[in-house]
């Protein structure tokens, strides 16, 4: 009874926005990429913008551009991008750092596919090799360097990475991908937007990828009895709908199952499993002069286990709403309002209790063109967070400490200015916060006998702050027809304060008892600078070359004895000088790309074992270089050739693994 | 130390600010490859017109030879005719207008009235193209003539125009 009135309601109200409606659009990339003669985005704002606009520092990866790569895999991809840091642990797994701060299980970039987040929650992470994406299916991917909290919320720290895939209801894509190569790789891919008719498209994906890890490398015998083979299968299927002139809707199903040898966040390699399932619907409706009404709903199930560690597994459940409404000609506004529930079985000991958050949030953007050269964006979110501890282990700590609420706020704020049609001037200022995961928020419990009568105890800590990150950016763009392409600089600012410090081998004392947990560890400053350049001319020949330079200096309270205690130093873990240069060619169907990479040392930690003290291992500076080549036949197959690390057989480029040198075919068919 | 050594700088910074953000669009004519991008707003229009979309070429007696040109630079997905002077514009979805005539009181509901940027900001054209040296494109709409000829867009589309 309750039920009914209340869908009786929904649809009187669903019935008076779209009254008098025209008819509703999700954004069609492609159609407006052709018509304004650039990449169309709503990463920076959520309003969309031609890239030139948006108030960020932005890059978008288009699917040309991921298949003129040749590369195999999004890491590599996202590693071409200046700005960005790729640490590579093994044959298939990698962290992806924007602006520095790289660590292993690096947290402070928010990963997003259609909107969904693909970012674990548990230990706060990103897994690129569960994302249950197809290359051949990407739109575009949008890079947003710097933070951009007030748009995205928690954890959109470093910036944001969204993956878009092709929308069926506007494109017909489909490739099937086959690929081998040495280290006994192999795959197969399979990708298809089908538009069924004008109200109706189906997406289906499914891929399968198996290869052997890499072996070279000075690692401890505990870290060597984690490593196995990669293997990872996914699988996604979505469905979009017209379903009346102002209302489309879309549901996505996706299921990827990896496992691999991982670098943990406490520096130690651990062979995982991972089993991801997420089940999402959405809705958008041309509310008229009420706006742009969009309805997002989805849930997140991670199965987890970590060999010498345990398993567990986590629930995200994410319900979105906003409404996107332009006043006039010169005002855009966003309101967004969201609810996050979070839960986690407790870890280590699962089925003694479970540990869960919910997240009640709202926001506004504010969008006004000042003239017509001039925008001015402004952008602010409040999250109320609301811990609720379910029956899990909390000794020696009370269990009423675990009862913890907090409110935090995040700004963004962009001026943008164009001064020509050529040039572009942008000073941007962000704040957002990095929520504590999980499991150091108390997911993670253990206890193991130190001495006789003595017990250690390993847990989260409730009261760990979310880590605080101020940044101030100022960015010049300029187009340069001359050489069909364009140049780009930036250079920031950038503090975080409440940096956390993962479990190490540092013991605390809570109530007389010795314990391993994690605490808030100092704060850290840093400047760098990004420049690029990129053109092509018409006899086939395409370059670029780009800079990118960060320094960071940390002022932790942690580590600061002779040897560190706790995985956390940033000071030296980031190269502070990488170049890269690409060139690329196509004849009529033969197109081959190389590039070449520069990357200073840099200098980070590795823990012979869990909870020992850690080494800081110095990776000498080194360069690298690969190529690509391929051949597409009038029939729509591409036959191509790929080589990654190839100046040597094996590189140092962190203190596990040492990466190898890649050889590999890809065939791929269009249909 | 004078603020005056401070003073002069700043009033030119400010001068330049002001040249920059307050200089007019630059008057764009329609030829074949404005129109070309233009006539891709169509695909952005509400409810959406079938393809190939029926577009009118309006130029001044006399004038075919300009019309026919720009007919040759739209692509497949529109079906373009050159009228001339007040000749039958019924059932295109555009009206491309090349030479001074106001369509406006002509147009039928729903027919985009696309022309160059003096038409634009003169109110007898609803959108008018302004391509860049870079290679992209700039979508300028005069709000009040959208109304009066009963044209809407997509809310994306409209987001992304520069609106008068």
């Amino acid at each position: 009874m309750h039920l009914k009135t209340t869908l009786r309601a929904a649809t009187a109200a669903a019935a008076l926005l779209v009254t008098n409606a025209a008819q509703a659009q999700t954004i069609d990339y492609g159609m407006l990429q052709d018509a304004f003669g650039q990449a169309v985005t709503t990463g920076a704002t959520g309003k969309p913008q031609v890239q030139s606009d948006a108030p960020a520092a932005m890059q978008i990866i288009t699917a040309e551009e991921i298949k003129a790569s040749g590369l195999d895999n999004l890491p590599d991809i996202l590693g071409r991008v200046a700005g960005v840091d790729v640490v590579r642990w093994g044959s298939a797994s990698a962290d992806v750092a924007v602006r520095g701060y790289n660590q292993a299980g690096n947290p402070r970039l928010l990963v997003l596919v259609n909107g969904r987040q693909v970012y674990a929650d548990h230990y706060a992470l990103v897994t690129w090799s569960a994302i249950p994406v197809q290359l051949s299916e990407i739109r575009q991917i949008e890079v947003v360097k710097g933070p951009v909290g007030a748009i995205y919320g928690f954890n959109a720290v470093a910036g944001v990475v969204n993956i878009i895939t092709y929308n069926p209801l506007y494109d017909n894509a489909g490739a099937a991908t086959a690929r081998f190569g040495n280290h006994g790789q192999r795959e197969i891919g399979l990708s298809k937007a089908l538009k069924l008719n004008d109200a109706l498209g189906a997406r289906f994906s499914a891929g399968y990828k198996e290869a052997d890890e890499f072996e070279r490398g000075n690692l401890s015998a505990a870290d060597r009895r984690s490593l196995r083979d990669p293997e990872s299968l996914s699988v996604s299927g979505a469905i979009m709908a017209q379903v009346s002139d102002a209302i489309q809707a879309g549901i996505e199903l996706t299921h990827s199952d990896v496992q691999q040898a991982e670098m943990m966040p406490s520096a130690v390699y651990t062979y995982q499993h991972f089993k991801t399932t997420s089940a999402k619907a959405d809705l958008t409706a041309d509310a008229g002069a009420l706006g742009l009404v969009s309805l997002a709903a989805y849930r997140n199930w991670l199965d987890f286990s970590y060999s010498s560690v345990g398993s567990s597994d986590v629930t995200t459940t994410v319900v979105q709403m906003s409404d996107l409404i332009q006043i006039g000609t010169d005002h855009t506004v966003k309101i967004t309002g969201e609810f996050r529930h979070n839960e986690m079985d407790q870890f280590l000991s699962e089925g003694t209790g479970s540990i869960g958050y919910d997240v009640w949030a709202a926001s506004g953007m504010w969008d006004w063109k000042v003239t017509p050269n001039l925008s001015f964006t402004n952008a602010a979110r409040v999250d109320f967070f609301d811990m609720k501890p379910d029956g899990i282990g909390t000794f020696p700590r009370p269990a009423n400490s675990y009862d913890v609420t907090r409110t935090k706020a995040s700004f963004n704020s962009g001026l943008v200015f164009k001064p020509s049609d050529v040039d572009t001037l942008r000073a941007t200022y962000g704040l957002a916060n990095q929520l504590a995961s999980l499991v150091e928020l108390g997911g993670l419990y253990g206890t193991q006998a130190i001495a006789p009568g003595v017990r250690l105890y390993i847990l989260g800590n409730p009261s760990l702050k979310p880590s605080e990150v101020t940044s101030f950016e100022l960015g010049y763009s300029r187009a340069l027809p001359v050489i069909k392409g364009h140049a780009a600089f930036s250079v920031f600012r950038q503090k975080t304060d409440n940096l956390k410090a993962f479990i190490g081998a540092e013991t605390a004392i809570i109530n007389r008892v010795p314990v391993l947990t994690v605490v808030n560890g100092g704060e850290s400053k840093s400047w760098g600078a990004e420049a690029e350049v990129k053109g092509k001319t018409d006899g086939g020949l395409s370059y670029g070359v780009s800079y990118t330079f960060t320094d960071i200096n940390d002022a932790l309270t942690v580590n600061r004895g002779a040897v560190p205690t706790r995985p956390i130093l940033f000071e030296d873990a980031t190269p502070r000088h990488k170049v890269q240069g690409e060139l690329g060619y196509t004849l009529g169907a033969l197109t081959a790309q190389a590039n070449i990479v520069y990357q200073s040392s840099r200098t980070l930690l590795k823990a012979p074992a869990a909870l020992q003290p850690l080494r800081a291992v110095e990776i000498d500076g080194y360069w690298t270089a690969g190529g690509t080549i391929a051949y597409l036949f009038e029939t729509g197959t591409e036959v191509r050739a790929t080589l990654t690390d190839a100046l040597r057989p094996d590189t140092l480029t962190n203190p596990g693994l040492r990466t190898e040198r890649r050889v590999y075919a890809t065939i791929s068919q269009k249909f | 130390m004078s603020n005056r050594y401070f003073q002069a700088p700043l009033r030119a910074l400010a001068g330049t600010f002001v040249l920059c953000c307050m200089a007019s669009t630059p008057a764009v004519a329609v030829d074949g490859p404005t129109a070309a991008v233009a006539v891709k707003a169509l695909n952005f229009v509400q409810p959406k017109p079938a393809k190939p979309i029926p577009v009118a070429i309006v130029v001044d007696a006399g004038q075919s030879a300009a019309g026919d040109t720009i007919k040759g630079a739209l692509g497949a997905d529109v079906a373009a005719k050159v009228v001339e002077g007040s000749g039958d514009i019924a059932g295109a979805a555009a009206v491309i207008v090349v030479g001074k005539a106001d369509m406006t009181a002509k147009a039928a509901p729903g027919q985009l009235i696309i022309g160059d940027m003096a038409c634009m900001e003169a109110g007898r054209c609803a959108l008018a193209v302004e391509r860049q040296a870079s290679g992209a494109a700039k979508y300028h709409v005069n709000s009040a003539t959208l109304t009066k000829t009963g044209v809407a867009f997509d809310k994306n589309f409209q987001m992304l125009v520069t609106a008068h």
